[in-house]
């Protein structure tokens, strides 16, 4: 393809509003999914989150039920949701002998199967469709603001808590120690993350919306060695390969958040193979080595 | 220089209402290397947590010289026994130390010319300057260890809570250890360690601290690990392997 043409590639959907739109919300979402998936992925949280996605159903149904479809109504069903599992689980963690993933595992599968009756009963399927799998086609400037609000909130707090971030993340009890706020700054995670997970419903959908957290997370964790480092390749990846999946659907005429995910997500597995440092190959490469040298000392630092 | 630091009055801590420490009375002073002994389940975890603040204390107080603890808070840190830290962290050897200084400088303040010689000091200090840049994984245990210890050390504490330091360490990094925590005993710190291997409690130690739940002998350990008082704390049937009357080895 030539320049022109590609340019003319890259600039004919822009015609159509719907898709500025829709790649607005996939760049803005992309940036803060990959930041808050470094932290849930580093945090060894991130199936907690998924199962978290789940459980906001019941809240969107309940909203949905009283003040109709509209993203603000459904945004603070959905929060209120994701605060009474948090305080739910903790309650059981701490009065019975079940430890916090089972009891999020437990009773995100309840909430996703009320839930589902809930919606099926107050709106149509297709309504329960969408919230499932999403389309970023279909977003309104309304939800654009409002996922812009989220976005950038999230950007500017990890810009500014970066420290109390890394520490809370790396090692809890040393921050505690320091006088650090590290329940406090545990909260903030959370509730970032039920934020971002609602803002990535209208895009890509309740199954799909953690593909927009750790994708670009883990990708990032197989180049970086750095912890800022990793926070600006995960947002900077997610945010160029949620517009190019935007693309891949408005040309191959393929469900926007699958694309938007399944783009993410040929990083991934590319940078599973060559990562320099992490990837199979490399690993295969060196252990050959090792074998034909015979030289174990190379592994330790001396 | 040798003025008490520490002081524990009538310390009980009750973990549902059941005591796990109790009726503790301490007084540590500046430059000393404590060594803290007893079974599992001793309490010793959970006083260094109540020195800290994170228990509350169902009884008597602690303070540091003088000052109620929650006003000197800055003056310690804590090495947990075992660390929530993920190892495979991208962080480098130069991250670490750094978040020792993070404290001074709050969220958002960048480092002066001080932290930064805080930084190289502690790493130099622990022999880990050309480990720097680093990254963390890719250090052996008893560096790792190293490394939290220069994070510590950073801080600029003058009170140091380490539990359980030297657990999985070889002998000689362990050795190396000691003598390390033992020299910075002696530039005007109160260094605070659950250590389990009683010879080398002994023979690097200038105190120790040997509890059950309650205290059973402070002191030097030539006065604190006698038999009578480990069968005290360990139980009847316990044989020290340290020999009965030999006095403490000296350390230069």
């Amino acid at each position: 393809m030539s320049d022109a043409g590609f340019f003319v590639w890259l600039s004919e959907p822009l015609q159509y509003r719907f898709v500025c739109r829709g790649l607005g919300m996939a760049l803005l979402l992309g940036v803060s999914g990959g930041l808050i998936g470094c932290v849930l992925l580093l945090r060894r949280i991130v199936l907690m989150a998924d199962s978290f996605g789940h459980s906001l159903l019941p809240g969107i149904g309940i909203a949905y039920l009283l003040v109709g479809p509209g993203m603000g109504g459904l945004f603070i069903g959905a929060l209120i949701a994701g605060l009474c599992t948090t305080v739910m689980s903790g309650t059981i963690n701490r009065l019975t002998r079940l430890k916090e993933d089972a009891a999020f595992g437990s009773l995100f599968v309840l909430c996703f199967a009320g839930g589902v009756a809930l919606m099926s009963h107050v709106a149509a399927p297709v309504d329960l469709m969408h919230y499932l799998f999403g389309n970023v086609l279909g977003v309104t400037a309304n939800d654009l603001y409002l996922v812009t609000a989220v976005s950038c909130g999230t950007v500017i707090a990890t810009c500014i808590g970066y420290r109390a971030l890394l520490m809370e993340t790396f090692d809890p009890q040393f921050f505690r120690s320091c006088g650090g706020r590290s329940f406090l700054t545990h909260l903030l995670v959370l509730g970032a993350t039920v934020l971002n997970l609602v803002a990535a419903l209208q895009a890509v959908g309740m199954v799909l919306a953690l593909g927009l957290f750790i994708l670009p997370a883990v990708t990032a964790y197989l180049w970086c060695e750095r912890f800022g480092t990793m926070l600006i390749v995960a947002a900077g990846y997610g945010g160029v390969a949620a517009c190019a999946g935007l693309y891949v659907s408005y040309y191959l005429n393929l469900p926007s958040g699958a694309c938007m995910v399944g783009c993410l997500g040929v990083g991934y597995l590319l940078s599973l193979l060559i990562s320099p440092r992490h990837g199979i190959i490399a690993r295969v490469v060196r252990s050959r080595r090792h074998e034909q040298e015979d030289s174990p000392a190379e592994c330790t630092i001396r | 220089m040798s003025h008490v630091l520490l002081r524990c009055t009538d310390l009980t801590i009750c973990y549902q209402r059941r005591p796990a420490v109790h009726h503790l009375n301490l007084e540590l002073a500046c430059g000393s290397f404590v060594g803290v002994v007893g079974p599992n389940g001793a309490g010793k975890s959970t006083w260094l947590q109540g020195i800290l603040g994170w228990l509350p204390l169902t009884g008597g107080t602690v303070t540091v010289a003088d000052q109620p603890m929650a006003r000197s808070l800055r003056r310690l840190t804590y090495l947990p026994q075992k660390r929530q830290s993920d190892v495979d962290f991208p962080v480098t050897v130069e991250g670490v130390v750094a978040m020792g200084r993070y404290q001074h400088r709050g969220l958002m303040g960048g480092f002066t010319a001080s932290d930064q010689q805080a930084i190289n000091a502690a790493l130099a200090e622990m022999g880990l300057t050309p480990l720097r840049q680093r990254p963390l994984a890719q250090l052996s245990g008893g560096q790792q260890q190293r490394v939290f210890l220069a994070r510590a050390l950073a801080t600029g504490a003058d009170i140091l809570l380490l539990d359980e330091p030297l657990a999985g360490l070889d002998a000689p990094t362990t050795q190396d250890l000691l003598q390390r925590l033992r020299a910075w005993a002696t530039q005007d710190r109160l260094v605070i360690a659950v250590i389990h291997d009683l010879a080398a409690v002994r023979a690097w130690c200038t105190h120790v601290v040997l509890m059950n739940r309650h205290l059973i002998a402070t002191g030097h350990p030539a006065i604190a690990l006698t038999d009578d008082y480990l069968r005290a704390a360990y139980g009847p049937t316990f044989i020290s392997n340290l020999p009965a009357s030999a006095p403490a080895m000296v350390v230069p």
